[in-house]
Parts: C-alpha cells; structure tokens; sequence
C-alpha cells in the first residue's frame, strides 16, 4: 500500500493528530539543516494555506519526518495508533 | 484592551521561526518581534520571510542598536522591509548590550543620546525620505533615498534605565520595557509620565509594551522548567538594584552566572527558584498567566510580548495562550 491510499483512508480529525504528531517531531529535531531550502518553503506554503490534513500535504510530512527523524516519527505514530503510517516510514 | 505580541529569537532555521509567525498570526497575536544579535540569524532576512508567509501581523525589529550599524543603513532596511509589508513594519531601538558590543570591539558611547538620535534620524527618512543631522554621537551632511517608503513606521524604543525610559516615552511612538512583574513596570511608568509630560503628550499616545519572559503550560512544573533556562540568564544579566528590589541576594546571581560562564548549564538552571521565576518571568498555568498580564495591564501596560521560552514546547504554548488568554483581554 502507498501512503497516499493509507491516507486517503483515514478521517480528518486523524489525519489532524497524525499531522501535528509529524509537525512536532519535525520542529523539535535537531536534524532540522538536513531539510533543504525548497522542502522549507514548501513546508510553510501547505502551513499558511493549511493543507497539512490534505492527502499531499500529510505525505509531504511523512516523508520529511521520514528523512530527518524517521524512528521518532514511527515511534509517535505509532503510539497515536497509526501502525500503517508508521510501518510505512520505516517503523 | 490589551494587544498581544510574541518574540522569536532566530536561532533556528528560517523557516521554523516563520512557522511559528504563521502560528502566532492565525491565532490572534497582533505583534511579532524579532531580536537582533550578530550571532543569530539576520533580523530584516527573518522577517522579510515572515512578511511574505503573513498578511496581517505586525513586523516588529526588536530590538536594534545604533552602534552596529548606522541609522540610515537600519531606516534603508527598515523602509525595504515596509514596501513588502506596508504599514505593518515597527521599528524597535534600543541601546543594546554592552558585553555583546565589546565583544565585537565596539563602544557604547552615550547610550541614550546614540538612541534618541537614531529615532530622529529614522524618523525623518521614514517620513521625508532624506536627513540632514548633527548630533553628539552622528552626523549626516545629507542623506537620501532614491525610494519612497511606503507605508507609516512607526519607531518604538526599547528601554530600562529611568534617562532611556524618559527618552522613549518623549521620542517613540512606544515604550518597550525590558519586564514581567509588576514591580518593575511600576517603576518603569514613573519616568514614561515624565517623558510624555515633557513632550506634551498624552500617556494613551504611546504604546507601553511589557516585553517578557513567558512560559506557558498546563502542567506547572513543565511551564517553571522551561522558564528556568531562560531566567538563569537573566538573573545572571540584571543588576543589583533590580535584584534587590525582588529579594535575590547578589551572591545567589553570582553564582548562577559562574555556573553559566562556564557552561554548567544543569547546575545554572538548577539555581534558578520560584522567586526568580515570579520576579522575571510570566510564567504558570493559563490562569496564572491571566492573574499575571492583568496586574500589568491595571498599571498601564497595552502590549504584552511573550518572549523566549513561550513555553516547553512552542507550538503547543502559542496555541494554548491564544485559545485561554488573549480572549480574556479581547
């Protein structure tokens, strides 16, 4: 299964705490120069337009807490109950 | 009605402090502050980025000095930072810090005179776009832009000392007193009355701004650790008069700032007692925090920044400050 078919999935009240999960693992990492100035911009677009609970803008988090902090953001979701998520991102 | 700003010191990347200047204009703060340090992240990059991701949220430099850079190079920057976000830019002065000035080789000559001079020159180019000034500390046989600026700035300063309190409150358009507890603030509107007198102004005129410490949480042993990090500091930076005035013995901030010289940063912060906390921080439960910004705002406080810590994890403090404090004050 693709993330995009696991989230599509899911409710948007989920979709919000997975959000908000990935969003703090990403600000509290203290790998955060690993993310590039273009995934940084994009990061605040899908902010200030909040779409993080969009299919595009929850994978787009998946895949950056994928990249800087992987067994963090598994280990979160995972707590939070989202064990496709999770198993998805390496966890 | 009290207005609500919040501090960012730009440690971090860029786009983390524009996440949280997104966070904080959704949710109703009205003022962001950015400081300005050599050693941080550069205040006019940080809040151009700000300015693009924001629509409505005011743009505060907070605070610069007239040392590092010349005032017609800050009023320049400031102007720019302005035709991005028109009449949403504040410019904030102050005399800086004198350990961080040296440092870099640099004099604090004639602190107040250097600010009171910087905001009239700022003043003019912001209003006029060209400055003629001979002052004590500058002189500028003729400057001018070749822009108009767009939009009104207006210039507040930042202010402890009763000379710079008075000064702030004659020159500025706000006051941006370096406090959290209402003992300090009381002492700093004795000299902000004088200064409004002594330019024929009236006290509603300006804008008195608390700038503080602030830690928020529902849990107050997670709120009173993160303001411990940041209170340490302060205690080891005020001087003795202040420290006398909240009861902390010279010799207890001795020792914190030994600790902190020399990087012992557990047993800094491990110093670091309710007392101090109360004296230099807003700090607790959102009730607390309420009980606290109301007893500013009887002495004649209308801003409140809630500067560094925030609390013990940003995102969440922003968001529990906006949804059960600024509501009540609104």
């Amino acid at each position: 299964m693709v993330i995009k078919d696991v989230i599509r999935e899911m409710t948007k009240s989920s979709r919000r705490k997975a959000a908000l999960a990935l969003i703090d693992v990403i600000l509290s990492s203290k790998k955060s120069h690993e993310i590039d100035s273009e995934e940084a911009k994009t990061f605040l677009r899908l902010w200030q337009e909040d779409k993080f609970t969009t299919i595009n803008g929850l994978e787009f988090l998946l895949n950056i807490a994928k990249k800087i902090e992987p067994e963090k953001a598994a280990s979160k979701l995972n707590e939070l109950e989202f064990s496709k998520l999770a198993e998805l991102i390496g966890g | 009605m009290v207005k609500f700003g919040i501090e960012f010191v730009p440690y971090e990347p860029f786009w983390k402090t524009t996440f949280y200047a997104i966070q904080a204009e959704k949710r109703g703060f009205e003022n962001i502050w950015v400081t300005d340090h050599y050693n941080n992240r550069n205040v006019y990059v940080t809040l151009t980025s700000i300015a693009l991701h924001t629509s409505k949220i005011r743009l505060g430099i907070g605070v610069t000095n007239p040392y590092l850079v010349n005032p017609v190079m800050t009023s320049q920057a400031v102007a720019s930072l302005s035709e991005i976000a028109p009449n949403r830019v504040i410019l904030g002065v102050g005399p800086g810090d004198k350990t961080t000035l040296e440092s870099l080789g640099v004099e604090m000559k004639l602190p107040v005179a250097a600010v009171k001079e910087c905001v009239l020159i700022a003043r003019q180019l912001f209003e006029k776009g060209s400055v003629e000034f001979e002052g004590k500390v500058f002189r500028i046989p003729k400057a001018r832009f070749n822009f108009k600026v767009a939009g009104k700035i207006p210039i507040y300063i930042g202010a402890q000392g009763p000379q710079m309190l008075r000064i702030a409150a004659k020159y500025g358009d706000g006051v941006l007193i370096n406090a959290s507890h209402p003992k300090d603030i009381q002492e700093a509107m004795k000299h902000i009355e004088k200064g409004v007198k002594a330019a024929g102004k009236s006290i509603e005129e300006i804008e008195i701004a608390a700038y503080t410490s602030l830690s928020i949480d529902d849990d107050l042993d997670r709120a009173m650790k993160a303001a411990s990090r940041v209170v340490a500091f302060i205690v080891a930076g005020s001087p003795e008069f202040i420290l006398e005035r909240h009861g902390i013995s010279v010799s207890e901030a001795n020792e914190i700032k030994k600790a902190l010289s020399e990087a012992r940063w557990k047993d800094a912060f491990s110093m670091v007692t309710k007392k101090m906390i109360d004296a230099f921080s807003i700090t607790g439960t959102p009730d607390m925090c309420i009980k606290r910004i109301e007893e500013l705002a009887r002495i004649g406080v209308t801003q409140i920044v809630a500067g560094s810590p925030i609390g013990p994890n940003v995102r969440k403090s922003i968001d529990l400050f906006s949804r059960r404090v600024i509501p009540i004050f609104k």
